[in-house]
């Protein structure tokens, strides 16, 4: 097989992470590159999450997929809610001790689903129980199902070893880690090298390795064929497996961030806590202050404040925080202080779905703060993207002197991917107009440039205010003085449209003569690639344009792909309602896109579901909305 | 050491207490009535300011405004420079109970 | 460093004052200007900020560095500054409304915190630059001349509410006793930690209540001889902060001025951070070199070894 796809299920809090994080290691280890995304309710124990990811050993994914060819369940709940999504003559790793278990009486599954599953149960005259659920799937679906007692697997273990009372949710983990090891075939080295990373040394990697072991004697009894990812075909070498979190943790660090203020919320939080894992960057003298704050309007100030010091600054929020940081926003465009947001998006509006993606925060982030003040928004569209995308917005902040917005969204920021090691001696530390030492006659917003030169506090005398100000930095309400400032601060948005060149500001994949389209920005860009190559194979030829900047806007490009393929042929693809993207296009460059594909559930635009609507429009449909995901 | 008030109006009187924005309308302390910076006639209390008393207003108050500059004085020696281009000094207004009413939206 | 000896008025900027004639404000620049030129102040590194209000313009009064934020957010603007260059000396002025009205959770968290630096409060019990309504200093039943009718909410207590918040430093002063005012700020200075100053300041123009003669009958100073403020032992901080509670609510006829509370003992936000990171003091984040020849100070290898976490060979 080409790919692997599976499913790993369980309630919150009950290992589930421990059994994505082994296995991604693992099969980075041995080769294949991984996406893993993990869905997970707005809760913190007991409900129903999963992670979703695809292996290959030919390409490194940036895509998911239904139908699975995997699912492994550490709970009841989980073959309930995910049994349809397996494919046929896939495999489901299930606790046949709950075999008893009705979906009815599971508190945690939501009304909606109960109702479905009590339709279709009735519909296929099958039983309530879990158990009858898994001979029907057996028998009926061609579905190697692959019954453990997860109970006696453990009593057995404890025979080898002292089981850990207070980790017992691990060993649970570790029977879907074990069980998949074995089934796929990862060498034991490689399973070694996972269990490594997670648990370094001590008594559990021990009775995970024991354990590991045990499963596998009990697997080898299951004579199902084995699903076979065949040898990787990847180039050998350094690779970097880690969320879109870390990358932009690890992008802020050596892109020189020293000061990184935030306040704590999903999903961007895991970047801040990465980076004080990391405070001291680099050996004695290379730290970073991660200052949490009590809000993210002290988040967005204190960073202020240090990039008034010379202190690289940045903070990281998602929609509500960004919603209080808007008005600090205008306060350093008006101030001409260098400032980076990382914007993580998720569902909104207000509260939404917290732990949901989305991109629906895009005209939020290029039309935020009142006033008119110039602004750079970027958006990034894969890990590897995230981080030099950071690296770029840091640099962008001080030589223009101006906030800059990087999109992140949910989807990115929380999966796990592999991706090749950055090579690092290309990273550039650019600070702009930098002066020092030039006494009383320092202004710091000289007139002669749309870049004021920039001394930091401590090292001159100077005035910051928010109301308009005179080169000097006092308040001054003079008509003139206005109208010199404004446009002096306006002008910078010339400098950056000259500056980021136009192919900075999108990427175009696929089909030089395309007969279709596809629109798209951020984490959309790896499954329209994806759907890309699906399509060319039904004999489609596609094409995928990728929007990497809002602010500057790539307007040639987007007015040449409408030029030559028509407008009749664009689709807007976008996780949310309104085509937002399609918005600014429209904006920016007057076209019109008539057709799109969205989706607004929170889940990610999956592959399957991408190629399907993307042939239904071109049979003439002009919208599409995706639901696909539990 | 007295300073010597050369026109002998109201506004050069100790017991002066000016509007803050006119200057010639002002309050008589003397008398306890509003005056309009005359010529006083009526009066042969004049009080002058002294030095130890602008001294000591730098000690406790730590300024003085000058009504013609519209500005605060917080140096004794600027003081002087204005009450010898004869700047009406002050640490005390008039009570304009309505003023608050004349100001427009300013934040 | 300074070759010249600065005088009080080489601290005062030239730009026009326009305060109403006669505010309260005038007094507390005119202590900042003899404060700053006593302690010798180097104004490139000494940094006033304010918020938004009559207050906030502080700023642009006084000769040093100034930073006129938002309102109610001077206090993190603050933080980031001084906490990137712990070598400044930050000052910061702050409205009644601007601190205990939209920005009291700023104002709780610093005291949490105990960054080394001064906040100055005008409290003139009114919101001046919107034209006089209700701040949160004003009493119940007070009808400041801009209020149809008397106040319905009640004012918070600015000191106790300092004290329990955890500034090391709580005190009070009056804008026309510059004196007192000039040697307090003097010495919050000097405090280790986060200093907060309360400063009775008439609003000439909105408050018709707490007008100069109001105050000047009621302010008494607090003596050495049956005041002691100060903590001297871990022990002691539970009752110097009752006491200094206590003392403050004596607001009626008698009000008290000078030094509520004094604890050295508690350490800065600045030493909390250089104990876990130790060079933090000797190069803070604004002192940090971050490029070398426009390149990253990080290179392949030492990426390799700081985030071998992620890495996997195969
Ligand atoms: C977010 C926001 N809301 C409202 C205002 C309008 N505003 C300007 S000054 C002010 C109140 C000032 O009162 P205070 O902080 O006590 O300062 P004072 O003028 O009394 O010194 C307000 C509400 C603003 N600038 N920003
Ligand atoms: S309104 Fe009040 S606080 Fe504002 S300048 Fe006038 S007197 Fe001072
Ligand atoms: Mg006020
Ligand atoms: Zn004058």
């Amino acid at each position: 097989m080409e790919e692997l796809r599976y499913i790993l299920g369980g309630p919150q809090g009950g290992g589930l992470e421990t059994t994505s994080e082994v296995l991604s290691w693992s099969f980075a280890k041995s080769g294949y590159g991984i996406l893993s995304d993990r869905e997970y309710f707005s809760n913190i124990k007991g409900r129903h999450s999963y992670v979703h990811a695809t292996v290959s050993g030919t390409a490194i994914p940036f895509h998911l997929s239904y139908p699975v060819n995997l699912v492994g369940a550490m709970d009841a709940e989980t073959v309930f809610t995910h049994f349809q999504e397996i494919d046929k003559g896939g495999y489901l790793i299930y606790n046949k001790d709950e075999d008893n278990a009705k979906f009815d009486s599971i508190p945690s599954i939501e009304t909606e689903l109960k109702m479905r599953l009590n339709e279709f149960f009735k519909a296929n005259g099958i039983g309530r129980t879990l158990g009858e659920l898994a001979v029907y799937l057996a028998e009926k679906r061609q579905i190697n199902v692959v019954a453990l007692g997860y109970s006696s697997l453990l009593r057995e273990l404890q025979q080898e070893a002292s089981v850990i009372a207070a980790q017992a949710s691990r060993y649970v983990s570790s029977i879907l880690i074990g069980s998949i090891a074995s089934l796929v075939g990862l060498d034991s080295s490689s399973l070694a090298f996972g269990l490594e990373r997670r648990f370094r040394s001590g008594e559990m990697l021990e009775h995970n390795k024991i354990f590991s072991k045990i499963i596998a004697r009990h697997i080898q009894t299951f004579s199902y064929k084995r699903p076979n990812l065949g040898k990787s075909s990847l180039n050998r070498g350094k690779m970097v497996v880690a969320s879109g979190n870390d990358f932009v943790a690890m992008a802020k660090l050596v892109g020189g961030v020293r000061f990184q203020s935030y306040y704590p919320i999903t999903p961007a939080a895991d970047e801040s806590f990465t980076l004080e894992k990391y405070e001291k960057v680099g050996g004695d003298h290379d730290l970073i202050v991660v200052f949490q704050t009590e809000d993210e309007i002290a988040a967005v100030t204190s960073a202020i404040g240090a990039s008034l010091t010379g202190a690289r600054s940045a903070s990281a929020t998602s929609g509500p925080g960004f919603d209080l940081m808007t008005e600090g926003l205008g306060w350093a465009g008006i101030n001409e202080a260098p400032i980076l947001v990382t914007y993580y998006q998720r569902g909104g509006p207000s509260t939404g779905q917290p732990t949901r993606g989305s991109q629906s925060d895009l005209l939020s982030s290029v039309f935020a703060s009142h006033g008119e003040f110039p602004r750079i928004v970027l958006s990034s569209g894969d890990h590897s993207e995230a981080f030099w995308d950071t690296i770029d917005a840091l640099n962008f902040a001080e030589m223009f002197q101006t906030p800059v917005i990087h999109l992140v969204d949910k989807f990115l920021a929380n999966s796990i991917a592999s991706t090749p090691m950055p090579d690092v001696s290309k990273i550039q530390v650019q600070r702009g107009s930098l002066v020092k030492k030039v006494g009383d006659e320092y202004h710091r917003f000289d007139f002669s440039s749309s870049v004021s030169p920039r001394a930091f506090i401590g090292d001159e005398r100077m005035w910051y205010t928010g109301d308009e100000h005179n080169e000097i930095g006092h308040i001054d309400e003079d008509s003139e003085n206005r109208i010199k400032m404004m446009t002096k601060r306006m002008d910078k948005m010339n400098l950056i449209e000259k500056n980021i060149p136009e192919e900075r500001r999108y990427a175009l994949y696929g089909d030089k003569d395309p007969e279709i389209v596809l629109l798209g920005w951020g984490f959309i860009k790896g499954v329209a690639i994806k759907a890309l190559e699906q399509l060319r194979n039904e004999g489609i030829k596609a094409s995928y344009f990728h929007i990497r900047t809002f602010v500057p806007f790539p307007n040639e490009s987007v007015v040449s792909i409408f030029r030559n393929v028509g407008p009749e042929r664009v689709v807007d693809v976008e996780c949310n309602y309104e085509g937002q993207a399609g918005v600014l296009v429209r904006l920016n460059t007057g076209y019109q896109l008539k057709k799109r594909i969205v989706k607004f559930t929170g889940r990610p635009i999956y592959l399957n579901e991408l190629v399907e609507a993307t042939k239904r429009i071109l049979s003439g449909s002009s919208q599409e909305v995706l639901s696909l995901g539990a | 050491m007295y300073y010597i008030v050369m026109n002998m109006n109201c506004e050069d009187c100790g017991r002066y207490i000016p509007h803050s924005v006119y200057k010639y309308i002002g309050f008589c302390e003397e008398q306890g009535k509003v005056v309009f910076n005359e010529p006083p006639t009526n009066c042969d209390t004049v009080s002058k300011t002294t030095m130890d008393s602008l001294s000591s207003v730098f000690g406790s108050l730590g300024w003085v405004y000058c009504i013609d500059c519209k500005a605060p004085i917080f140096e004794m020696e600027e003081a002087v420079k204005h009450i010898a281009s004869h700047h009406l000094i002050t640490t005390r207004f008039m009570y304009d109970s309505v003023a608050a009413e004349e100001v427009g939206a300013v934040s | 460093m300074e070759p010249k000896q600065l005088t009080a008025a080489d601290y005062r900027t030239d730009v026009w004052n326009d305060w109403c004639p006669g505010c309260g404000n005038f007094g507390i620049v005119a202590a900042m200007y003899q404060a700053l030129a006593e302690m010798k102040a180097d104004p490139a590194e000494t940094v006033v900020i304010s918020g938004i209000g009559c207050s906030g313009k502080t700023a642009h009064f006084v000769n040093t560095t100034g930073v006129h934020t938002l309102h109610g957010r001077s206090l993190p603007f603050a933080q980031g500054i001084k906490l990137s260059n712990p070598a400044l000396n930050v000052l910061i002025n702050a409205g009644d409304g601007d601190l205990l009205g939209i920005g009291l959770g700023h104002f709780v968290a610093l005291g949490r915190r105990n960054v080394d630096l001064v906040v100055m409060m005008h409290d003139n019990t009114v919101y001046a630059l919107t034209k006089g309504q209700a701040a949160p200093t004003l009493h119940r039943g007070e009808k400041p001349k801009a209020l149809n009718e008397p106040n319905i909410q009640d004012s918070v207590n600015p000191i106790a509410l300092a004290v329990t918040s955890g500034y090391t430093f709580v005190a009070r002063s009056y804008s026309s006793r510059i004196n007192h005012l000039k040697e307090t700020i003097k010495q919050a200075v000097r405090h280790k930690g986060s200093a907060f100053i309360d400063i009775l300041q008439p609003c000439v123009t909105f408050d018709d209540i707490h007008t100069y003669d109001y105050y000047n009958k009621r302010v008494y100073e607090l003596k050495a001889d049956d005041w002691n403020p100060i903590v001297k032992d871990e022990n002691e901080i539970q009752q110097k902060m009752m006491q200094a509670i206590a003392k403050s609510f004596e607001v009626d006829d008698r009000i008290p001025l000078g030094v509520f509370y004094e604890n050295p003992l508690t350490p800065t936000f600045e030493e909390r951070l250089s104990e876990k990171l130790p060079s933090y003091l000797g190069t803070p984040p604004s002192r940090e070199k971050i490029e070398k020849n426009g390149k990253t100070i990080v290179d392949g290898d030492k990426f390799v070894e700081i985030f071998s976490q992620f890495i996997v060979e195969y």
